[in-house]
């Protein structure tokens, strides 16, 4: 059996499956207590006479901003900006925190070669502004890291001796040819590192005791899972993973691995694409004019018909309200109807879900190859050594390609491997 | 002289990414967000031809980039008038308006906070009429008239004057200029009078990206906004198709591009056709079942139907649902001197190994 939750500030919902992929059981109430966990794994645990095989928890809804600790941000890059209007402001999301940004000299380009050298006597000065006893969180973007992590791995040294307990947040460890964005994406997940240790923590000891043994994982934003243990160093993917498990829920009850699906709930109705059993994303999320998160997430946008050049019919339109009275667009018929928590069953049969995006030297189509390979294998001991049977990885994405106007010889390559896929087969909960 | 308005700015960065196909969205909305701040305490204005003297000087302005791009190296904002300082300085005279190096894509929103900062219109004109892969792929140059001097500015700071006439030699020293200052630098080159532009340059390519950003900026279906493109710019559909495969290739070349050759393959599930996009840098070729439906200088733009969007090419993934549309560049391009320098053979292209 596979559980999967989900949580809200004050609800949370359990859906479990069997290993063939059909429901065998729901469970929703209000969370009053501080710690809902205890009284989520007891039912699982109750629930099935036979073993837990894994429990996935959505727990995008509960990650919660740093509020205490004194926040950080490196910004590394050659100059800093000539004139106001150029200075990177800081994201609206991100003003609430205690956040101090530091400038400081330094880079490279996309070949890896130094632009600058990097100040790290500027950086240390300007540490020194900062009372040695607090508890600080930091992250560090330098110019060109995803080619050369060399700058952001030396800031973090002296973040580290200045204060030796500081959490930090290397900016290459989300791919995004983008400064802002990946500057956004890491001083987000540096802010949300407290709240996903937190939220690590409590899950962990209610597994331990109510299912010894069973490993537990948190739900991205791509619509798979990863162990829990990794919620405190990356939380930055949990927290949009809502809108995939949703995709992936109903996905798994109208038994589409392919094309559009249309879910229609009490707020109205989304559109996803499932490309090879799994949703089709996008490699960051982009908010308007705001920096964009470099997580890669579902494609899910607001269904809107009339922006079709002619008619075009989705692979299933899912309804998901929560009673009849709720109106539904005249346009879309329901193929199927959802009688349980989409997002719980998506985190019940989500995948293990392991991605590589970096950029590499290919000087020709052999070399490519053997880069695509190699990454393969890595990601697929990766999903096994995660809980997945090795019969069970694929590869659903496998790409290089040449950023255009890059430097010749330097590809991108994007793999992403799956394991312990469930079959869409699902039909209890659902009525056609 | 027309004033621009700030909904024309973001007009212009809609026009500007259907003209292209590699787009840095992240930074095209940082400089439509700048221009439109800039733009509450100055003026900015577009100017025809007709609106400037005869002999008035006149630059080019934009971005060049080999190596990175420039949303990963943030401009710190003295980039540009340090270039277009430069180049007055080299020629002797103050310019009198500045024009984008090409009317799509970032260059074509870069000149005006440029045009802001200097305090100097921007003409409703360019060499491109869309955006080629190199600086000698102009209408410019095509006609004769000389690129340099060519200034260059990179975000650390360096400066970089290459005094040069010869518009294939002044590529090859920007390109290698360009890499070693990070991966891209701010630019001015084409010095020129308003009467050469006027003779030789992309007329009211501005305008056009104006006209563009109504259509596209519209709620209405898209198959009105399709209609409205056909209306405006000649655009035709070419297919609606599902990408399969993304792939590189490194193919020898004897043609100096950046970056090596990409492909695209999408299969038309409406009637099994089968679409293959030929990429450089951008896309230059479009073969449906073997037979070429689009080819440089044809603008290709690829549309998320979903969202009615123009669609990056570093954003495409297999699964994706695109439509692939063809726009007409300006006449001037289909004429033998604008063919030698941007058709389908001035990129390794043969276009007789392709036909059925």
């Amino acid at each position: 059996m596979r559980a999967g939750i989900r949580l809200e500030k004050d609800r949370s919902s359990v859906v479990a499956v069997d290993a063939d992929g059909e429901i065998v059981g729901e469970y929703s109430h209000s969370i009053g207590q501080e710690d809902p966990f205890p009284e989520l794994f007891d039912w699982i645990a109750h629930r099935s006479n036979v073993g837990v095989r894994s429990v996935t928890v959505d727990v995008g809804g509960l990650l919660s901003m740093e509020r205490e600790r004194q926040v950080v941000a490196v910004r590394i890059r050659p100059r800093p900006a000539a004139d106001p209007l150029h200075e990177l402001p800081v994201p609206p999301d991100l003003r609430d925190s205690r956040l101090t940004v530091i400038d400081v000299t330094g880079g490279h380009d996309m070949r890896g070669r130094r632009l600058m050298d990097l100040e790290v006597a500027s950086l240390t000065a300007a540490l020194r502004g900062i009372s040695s006893d607090t508890e600080l969180v930091a992250s560090v973007t330098a110019v060109g890291s995803v080619a050369n992590p060399e700058h952001e791995q030396q800031a973090a040294d002296a973040l580290l001796s200045a204060f030796p307990f500081a959490r930090v947040t290397l900016s290459n460890e989300f791919f995004s040819n983008s400064f802002r964005d990946r500057d956004y994406t890491a001083a987000m997940n540096a802010c949300l590192m407290s709240s996903g240790d937190q939220l690590a923590a409590q899950i962990e000891q209610a597994a331990r005791v109510q299912l010894p043994g069973v490993p537990v994982y948190f739900a991205v934003s791509d619509g798979g899972r990863v162990p829990i243990r990794r919620l405190g160093a990356t939380p930055v993917n949990a927290l949009h993973a809502g809108a995939a498990l949703g995709l992936m829920g109903a996905r798994h009850l109208a038994a589409v691995d392919e094309g559009e699906i249309v879910i229609t709930d009490d707020a109205g109705a989304q559109v996803g694409r499932v490309h090879a059993g799994v949703p089709a994303t996008h490699t960051v999320i982009r908010r308007g004019r705001e920096p964009a998160l470099a997580c890669n997430a579902a494609r899910i946008d607001p269904y809107s018909p009339s922006l079709l050049g002619e008619p075009e019919r989705p692979a299933a339109v899912v309804d998901a309200r929560s009673h009849d009275a709720v109106s539904m667009r005249g346009d879309l018929e329901s193929t199927v109807r959802a009688r349980v928590d989409l997002t719980a069953l998506g985190a019940a049969v989500a995948p293990l879900s392991a991605w590589a995006d970096f950029l590499g030297h290919a000087s020709s189509s052999d070399e490519l190859d053997s880069w695509l390979r190699a990454t393969q294998e890595d990601l697929r001991s990766q999903v096994v050594h995660w809980g997945a049977a090795p019969e069970s990885t694929r590869v659903v994405e496998s790409t290089a390609y040449t950023l255009a106007y890059g430097s010749r010889h330097v590809v991108r390559i994007r793999v992403r491997v799956i394991g312990d896929w469930v079959e869409t087969t699902a039909r209890a909960g659902a009525t056609i | 002289m027309r004033v621009l308005s700030p909904e024309d700015v973001d007009r212009v960065a809609l026009g500007a990414q259907f003209l292209a196909c590699s787009i840095d969205p992240t930074t095209m909305l940082m400089y439509s967000d700048m221009t439109r701040m800039a733009m509450t305490s100055h003026t900015l204005t577009l100017a025809s031809l007709d609106d400037l003297a005869p002999d008035d000087l006149v630059v080019a302005v934009g971005l060049v980039s080999q190596g990175l791009l420039m949303a990963e190296m943030p401009p710190c904002g003295d980039e540009m008038l340090g270039c277009l300082a430069a180049v007055e300085r080299a020629v002797g005279r103050r310019a009198a308006a500045i024009f984008p190096l090409a009317a799509a894509n970032l260059n074509a929103i870069v000149p005006m906070l440029t045009a802001l900062q200097a305090g100097l219109p921007v003409v409703d004109a360019d060499p491109m009429g869309r955006v080629f892969p190199l600086i000698s792929q102009t209408t410019l140059n095509a006609a004769g008239v000389n690129i340099g001097p060519v200034a260059l500015m990179g975000a650390n700071g360096e400066r970089i004057l290459i005094e040069v006439g010869n518009a294939r030699r002044a590529e090859a020293l920007v390109r290698a200029a360009t890499e070693e200052l990070g991966g891209w630098a701010a630019s001015a080159m084409y010095p020129c009078t308003v009467s050469q532009l006027r003779d030789h340059g992309v007329i009211e390519s501005v305008s056009r990206m104006i006209t563009l950003g109504h259509i596209l900026e519209s709620v209405e279906p898209l198959a009105t906004k399709y209609r409205k493109l056909s209306d405006a710019l000649g655009t035709s559909r070419v297919a609606r198709a599902q990408v399969a495969y993304v792939e590189s290739s490194f193919g020898p070349s004897d043609v100096a591009l950046p970056a090596q050759p990409s492909s695209l393959t999408l299969s038309d599930d409406g009637n099994g056709r089968i679409v293959r996009i030929e990429i450089q840098n951008e896309i230059l070729m479009v073969l449906v079942d073997g037979a070429v439906a689009a080819a440089v200088p044809d603008i290709v733009t690829l549309i998320d139907p979903e969202k009615a969007s123009v669609v990056s090419l570093d954003d495409v993934r297999v699964g994706d649902v695109l439509d692939v549309l063809k726009t007409p560049a300006d006449p001037k391009w289909y004429e033998p001197e604008g063919l030698a320098l941007v058709g389908p053979a001035a990129f390794g292209l043969s276009l007789a190994e392709t036909q059925p």
